[in-house]
This record gives structure tokens, sequence and C-alpha cells, in this order.
């Protein structure tokens, strides 16, 4: 098992440097110019060669990637790099992207684990409810309601919700601040709506397959109750892809935070990052999207050991499901 | 089939072959009525969007009639239009410009559909090619096709297509490129899982003894055995395709406007929700409609085409 574990987290190494390099090749060839944006269109030709020059942006790409990583020595531009918790500073406020990225982080993962666990409330209930029920209308209800959740655009649910619920019954406010409890009601359940709709699916499908087994069987032979039987017998075992999908939509939910934060204007490291986007501010942009990456990684590598560990049936080869 | 046997009883021959397919494959999904709901739906959406300019104009679409902002469904107003006044009907009413929203709709549909056709088209092709390299290749190729693919998908993909089009500027192509991008993944890890089961049995030794050529032996006789889960994966990704083009033109990372896209409409939308809902609804109900056709499409298309997998 310890041996499990040790391999994927090595394994990690290449995947985070690979996910780094990949990031940084796309804000590389990006047309905006950094050094243009720091002095303005009418600067002269000498300055900003200079600027170029202090700002590193003259050197080879492979140096600049390297020193994203581990550091730039320079009195003004200069950072301790991706390594050692040091991403620059934003081209435009000129705060440290890091500390911005560690005050808002926790923000999103709030909004995310509230997320989390209103969509395992509700999916797994009602993936079970549906499971015992199987083509009866109440399963046809929540199966059209699924689908809808995973079809549905988060980003105009959320305007839907701010519509009835902000502007027409005033119950909750549209505007959403992590101080505010209330507030934060309303893009918690426009981000769980898809997840909650993935984890009805998945425990109806995983409690349908366990219900067909023979022990199932055997186990209503012997004249336990029904309730019993789904209970001790069918969802301990339904129980593990349960977790597993759970945990993985996790990283997703963090990722989908990204359209929930900006339409509620919630302070969360996606509102950070599509601030960044339009004022093409590069060591944000850069910073923000390697951190949810790292997370979002590191988050499926919990998943993946948690799966090792409640399943043992599950060898070093054997991979969990797919992601979504 | 072999390049001497195509004669014509062979061709009737197959031609009823692949006729007899159809209707057991229509029989079983036939049987679903919400999955052939959402084929018909489908359908009137792409006949929708391919004869857009028949019900309206595109500059009519696009121009801006201040004088005619915000009316309710059904209003009608007078627009000056190619050099004269047009008493026009807004059925789903206009948006803060004065456009007409279901003209906007209906040519909105023509951008996404292909843009959903042609990235999932192109991904498909993208990934379809490094999965079979890596799979019947194996080796180092393998390795190497597979590190960069887990790379690809350690990055949330939203987040990924984001990054593509924030980095090369937004564009439709640049748009294509980042879906594309983003969905490949997917059929690498396919197309690669199945030609490994599939490379070592005994049929595709007889082929390669008979002299079959390593394209041959992976079009004709390998990828053969994965349609079924191509086709579905990919209707599933058209609606995955469409969703994520709306959200990135809502970003303002998409299509731009005055171009009709439903995602930059609901971006318009957004700052009068409270004044003109009616501009917030029409969109995106058009979006939820499609993908949701989309996904019961691909779901009745799997219980047809893959009768194992019954639900």
């Amino acid at each position: 098992m310890w041996r499990y574990i040790a391999k994927r987290i090595l394994m990690l190494i290449p995947v985070l440097v690979g996910v780094t390099f990949l990031v940084f090749s796309l804000m590389y060839i990006t047309p905006s110019d950094p050094a243009q944006l720091m002095l303005g269109a009418n600067a002269s030709p000498a300055a900003y060669a200079q600027m170029r020059a202090d700002m590193g942006l003259d050197k080879p790409f492979i140096v600049q990637y390297l020193r994203f990583l581990f550091g730039y020595k320079h009195p003004v531009f200069g950072y301790k790099g991706l390594v050692f918790g040091d991403l620059g500073r934003s081209y435009i406020t000129n705060r440290y992207v890091f500390e911005l990225i560690l005050s808002s982080f926790p923000n999103t993962a709030l909004l995310a684990t509230g997320a989390l666990i209103l969509s395992i409330a509700l999916g797994v209930p009602i993936g079970i409810l549906s499971a015992t029920r199987p083509y009866s209308f109440i399963d046809m209800v929540f199966t059209v309601l699924a689908l809808l959740g995973a079809s549905m655009p988060t980003f105009w649910v959320a305007m839907v919700f701010i519509f009835f619920f902000a502007n027409r019954l005033g119950w909750l406010p549209a505007m959403s601040d992590p101080a505010n409890l209330i507030s934060i009601i309303l893009p918690m359940v426009t981000l769980s709506l898809n997840s909650m709709a993935i984890l009805m699916r998945m425990t109806r499908s995983s409690m349908l397959e366990v219900m067909e087994q023979d022990y199932i069987r055997t186990a209503r032979l012997k004249g336990l109750d029904e309730g019993v039987v789904i209970r001790k017998h069918a969802l301990r075992n339904a129980l593990i892809p349960i977790i597993t999908i759970a945990g993985l939509q996790f990283g997703a939910l963090l990722s989908g935070a990204v359209l929930t934060e900006k339409i509620f204007a919630y302070p969360g490291i996606g509102t950070i990052m599509v601030d960044a986007i339009y004022l093409k501010d590069t060591p944000q942009i850069l910073g923000s999207i390697c951190f949810v990456a790292i997370m979002f990684s590191l988050v499926n590598l919990a998943v993946d050991i948690m799966y090792g560990l409640v399943d043992p049936r599950v060898k070093e080869t054997k991979r969990g499901p797919g992601r979504k | 089939m072999h390049a001497f046997d195509t004669s014509g009883s062979n061709l009737s021959r197959s031609l009823r072959r692949i006729a007899r397919n159809f209707g057991q494959f229509w029989r079983r999904f036939s049987r679903n009525k919400l999955a052939t709901a959402s084929l018909a739906f489908v359908i009137l959406v792409a006949l929708v969007s391919v004869f857009a300019d028949l019900f309206y104009n595109y500059d009519f679409v696009t121009a801006n009639s201040l004088e005619n902002a915000f009316l309710k469904p059904g209003e009608s107003g007078v627009v000056y239009f190619q050099d004269r006044d047009v008493e026009h009907r807004f059925l789903l009413g206009s948006d803060n410009y004065g456009r007409d929203i279901l003209g906007r709709i209906v040519h909105g549909a023509r951008v996404s559909l292909i843009i959903g056709f042609v990235a999932v088209a192109f991904a498909l092709s993208l990934g379809g090619t490094l999965g079979a390299m890596a799979g019947y290749k194996g080796g180092r190729m393998d390795t190497l096709i597979m590190r960069v693919t887990d790379i690809l998908l350690s990055i949330p993909m939203i987040m990924l297509s984001i990054a593509i089009v924030a980095a090369l500027g937004n564009s439709f192509f640049n748009l294509l490129l980042a879906i594309s991008i983003t969905l490949a993944p997917r059929y690498i890890r396919i197309v690669r899982a199945s030609v490994i089961t599939v490379k070592d049995q005994e049929f595709v030794e007889a082929a390669r003894c008979l002299g079959a050529s390593d394209l041959r032996i992976v079009f004709r006789h390998i990828l053969i055995n994965i349609t079924a889960p191509i086709i579905v994966q990919s209707t599933l990704n058209v609606g995955t395709a469409i969703l994520w083009t709306s959200f990135l033109s809502f970003l303002g990372l998409g299509i731009m406007p005055p171009k009709p896209e439903w995602g930059n409409m609901l971006a318009e939308a957004r700052e009068f929700i409270q004044y003109a809902p009616h501009t917030l609804f029409a969109p995106g109900i058009a979006i939820l409609l499609t993908v949701l056709a989309y996904n019961l499409m691909g779901d009745g298309l799997r219980d047809a085409l893959d009768p194992k997998l019954k639900r």
C-alpha cells in the first residue's frame, strides 16, 4: 500500500512540471507585450529595450521558464519562483500574486466544499431512491431532472437565480461575499447543480448494478427486511465508486467556481483569473491557472489514494474510473 | 472486402445488409421516445441554422435600431433597414440595441453548430490518430503521448480552453482550436484502450499475414470495432462544445458582439436582468434545449448501438 502511495506521489511530479510548462508556453506565445503594457504606447525604443531586459523578456524561452520555476533576481521585477511559493507581482496592481491567490483561495474552497456537501446530501439519497424504484414515475422525473442539471449552462442558471431570488422575490442578495453566509447560498446552489446531477446518476447506476448481484438475492431470500438489504448489503458496496466520483467532483467544482464566482462578484480565485485575463496581467493569469491545476491534481491524487485505502482490490496497476 | 469482389450483386448485398443493420438500430433507438424527440429537435436546429438567411437577414439582426430597444415579445416596431422603413414584429422581443432576439438566436444556432461539429471532428481526428499511434506502436511513442494526455487532463477542462483562448486571442478559429484540444484527450484514451485490447487478437494477425499495412489494419480492422462508443462520445461532445462556446463567448473570450452568439447575447442581457428579463430567458433556453437534446440523443444512441449496456 505504501509503495502504491509513494508511486502515485512520484508520478505526480512530471505531470505538475508538464502542467506548468504548458501554461507557461501558452502565456509566452500571447500576442500581448508586458513591456509595452508597463510603459504605455509612447515609450522610446531605448526605454522599451531597457524594460524588456529588466523584466527578463529578452532571454530565451527556456531561461524564462526556469526563472518562473526557480526565481529571478532583480531589484524591481525579481521573485523567488513557483517552487518557493513566489509567483512575482501583478503588472497592474503590483501586489504579490501568490499572496492574492492565497487570500482568495479559501473563499473558493468554501464555495466548492459547500456545493459538494449539498450535491452529496441531495444527489446520493435521490439516486438511491431512483435505484430502488427503477423505471417508476419518480425515477423518470429525477432522470430528466438530472439530465437537465447536466445540460444547463451554469452561468445562465446563475443569472436566472439572481433574477428570481434577488430581483423579484428579494430573498437573497445578488452579490455574494464570504463574510455574509446568507449571500453564499445562491452561488453554492448554482455550483452544486451539475455535480448533483452527476452524483444522482452515478448512485443510481452503481446501486442498480449491486442490486442485481447474487448476494442481494441471498439476503432477500434469508428473509431480511428490504430496508436492511438496501442499507447494509447494497449501499455499502455501491458506495465505493460513489465516493470516488464525489472526490473527483470536488476538483471539478474548484474549476467550475470560475464561472459562478464572476457572476456573483464573489472574491474567489476564478474572479482573480478572469479579471487578470481581461487586463492581460500575465503573472496573475499564469499564477491562478497553475494554482488551480495543481490543486486539482492534488485533490485527484488524494481521491485515488483514498480509493486504494477503501477498496483493497485496487492494485498498483488499476486506476480509478476515468475523470469526467 | 477484397478488391475483386465489387461486382453488382455484392454491392446490392452489402447495401441490403446496411439497410438491415440500420433497421435493427432504428427499431431499438425509436423505442426511446425521449431520444427520438431529441433527434427531431437536433434536425430542426440543424435545418434552422442552415437556412437561417431565409428567416432573418444577417445584416438585419446585427444592425442597431436604438428606438426599438427592449421591445417585449410580440411587439412591433418600425426599423430603418436598407434605406427604408420596415414594419417588423419582434416575436421574442428586442435587445438593448433594438435587435431582434429570435433572429439573433437563429443566426447564433449556426455559429454554435458549426463550432460544435467542427471542434468535435477535429478533436476526433487528432485524438483518434494519436490514440491509435500510442496503442498500436506502444513503447516510447505510447509513453510520450500518454504523458501529454495526462498533463492535458490535469488542467480542469474549462480552464484549459480559457487559457488557450486567452493566450491566442479571441477569434473564431482560436475558439475552435481551444475546444478541440480540450476534447481530444478523451478520444486518445478511448481509441488507445480499444486498439490495445484488439491488436493482439488473431484476426489482426491474420490481416498482417495477408500483407495488410499498419494503416489498413488500424482503420479497417481495429477502429471499425469502436465506431459505436465513438459515435456516442461524439454526440455528447457536440453538446459540450456548444456549452463551452457559449460560456467562452459569455466571458468575452469567444464570438464578440455584434455577431450573434448565444453566450454573448447572455453577456449583454446580464446588465439588464431586472429591466428586461426576456433578453435573458430566450438565449439561455436555446442553449439548454440544444445541449439537452444532444445529451438525450447520446444516451439513446448508447442504448441502441450497444445492447450489452442495457439500462
